[in-house]
């Protein structure tokens, strides 16, 4: 009686096909993931780039008055004898005097404030961190400049924003892999004093 | 008698059974490369939409610091927006292709795709003129891409008018 099974050889032959094709299907689907990985990594920087850009630009130009820098000292403001005037704004406080303030903490940046004092009104814009944990924000520069006495101050903002990828920086040695936008953003104050 | 019959397939089950895969390989790799381009495509649209937006910010930067009002019709020394803006009349084509935008260019459409290596950016500009002063601006940005050969864009359109004090 004849017994039905796989010689050695055809079983060789299957294992070496499959092990051909294997490998092969492993790396599509690692490619396919990978480019996943990394439209969704673009989308979620371009996302919270976006969402930054708009709560900033919203938030300075309705609320923020006045400009002062580090040591509280105001710049862009109307009373200068020379024009164009620059500065860099750290302090903002709006038409009651009420302060706040934008902080960049790398890789976080953070608007905070202190309760007014009444009869001052409340703040209508939530504080705190302006960015979750799966991005980084780097560069972060902001300055402002007025033209003339009565024109508004312009505010830009400037930053570069990156997946955060095993917490790592925005630099990385394989630049391929790194997922980054920069922001340029202008906001032009809507209420200043004039002179 | 069972045990005299041979157990093996025959030639039209193994083709029937090779066309089967051939067909499903076939299925899963076109299957696959679409995806593949989908996403990639995917990739390059938000890219280039950023790049627009960024042009876009950059120019009502410009807008807002010095807007002017007249027009400089091929004049050399153009200092104002409405005057970079109106260079060659109505349309002005302007190209943009560095990553950071820090000041204009001369007046013309791109040559390569230069920007980040593979995009181009480029704004056409048509001013309305009110008497001898330009009211109106219309900026017509465009980031285009090669995509396999195939040429794709995303277009912006963006109107700025007499800055409001």
């Amino acid at each position: 009686m004849k017994k039905n099974a796989f010689t050695f050889l055809e079983t060789l032959v299957v294992i070496a096909i499959f092990s051909l094709i294997f490998p092969l299907v492993l790396s599509i689907l690692f490619i396919i993931l990978q480019q996943q990985l990394r439209v969704f990594s673009l989308s979620e920087v371009k996302r919270q780039g976006d969402a930054i850009v708009n709560y900033l630009t919203t938030t300075i130009s309705n609320n923020a008055h006045t400009l002062y820098d580090i040591d509280r000292n105001e710049v862009c403001g109307a009373n200068n004898v020379s024009y164009p005037v620059f500065g860099v704004p750290v302090f903002f406080r709006d038409r009651y005097n009420s302060e706040f303030s934008l902080i960049y903490n790398g890789p976080d940046l953070l608007i905070e404030y202190d309760i007014p004092s009444v009869p001052a009104p409340t703040f209508v814009f939530a504080k705190g961190q302006l960015n979750n944990s799966r991005v980084r924000l780097s560069s972060f520069s902001i300055d402002c400049q007025r033209l003339l006495p009565f024109s508004a101050p312009l505010v830009s903002i400037n930053f570069t924003i990156c997946y955060n990828i095993s917490g790592t920086s925005c630099a990385s040695t394989e630049p391929q892999k790194v997922v980054s936008l920069d922001y340029r953003s202008n906001i032009k104050l809507r209420s200043f004093p004039t002179e | 008698m069972l045990l005299n019959q041979k157990d093996s397939f025959s030639l039209v089950e193994l083709l029937v059974f090779v066309a089967i895969l051939g067909i499903f390989f076939i299925m899963a790799t076109s299957v696959v490369t679409v995806s593949l381009k989908n996403m990639k495509f995917n990739e390059h649209k938000i890219k280039a939409t950023h790049y627009a937006g960024q042009l876009e910010e950059w120019l009502r930067n410009r807008k807002e610091l010095d807007w002017g009002g007249s027009p400089c019709y091929g004049c050399s020394g153009a200092a104002t927006f409405t005057q970079f803006v109106s260079q060659d009349g109505s349309p002005t084509v302007y190209c943009f292709n560095d990553g950071v935008i820090s000041n204009w260019s001369e007046s013309g459409n791109c040559g390569n795709y230069d920007l980040d290596s593979f995009f181009k950016r480029e704004v056409i500009f048509n001013s309305t003129v009110n008497s001898g002063y330009i009211s109106q601006v219309e900026a017509n940005i465009t980031v285009s891409w090669l995509e396999l050969g195939q040429p794709k864009s995303v277009i912006t359109n963006t109107v700025f008018s007499v800055p409001e004090q």
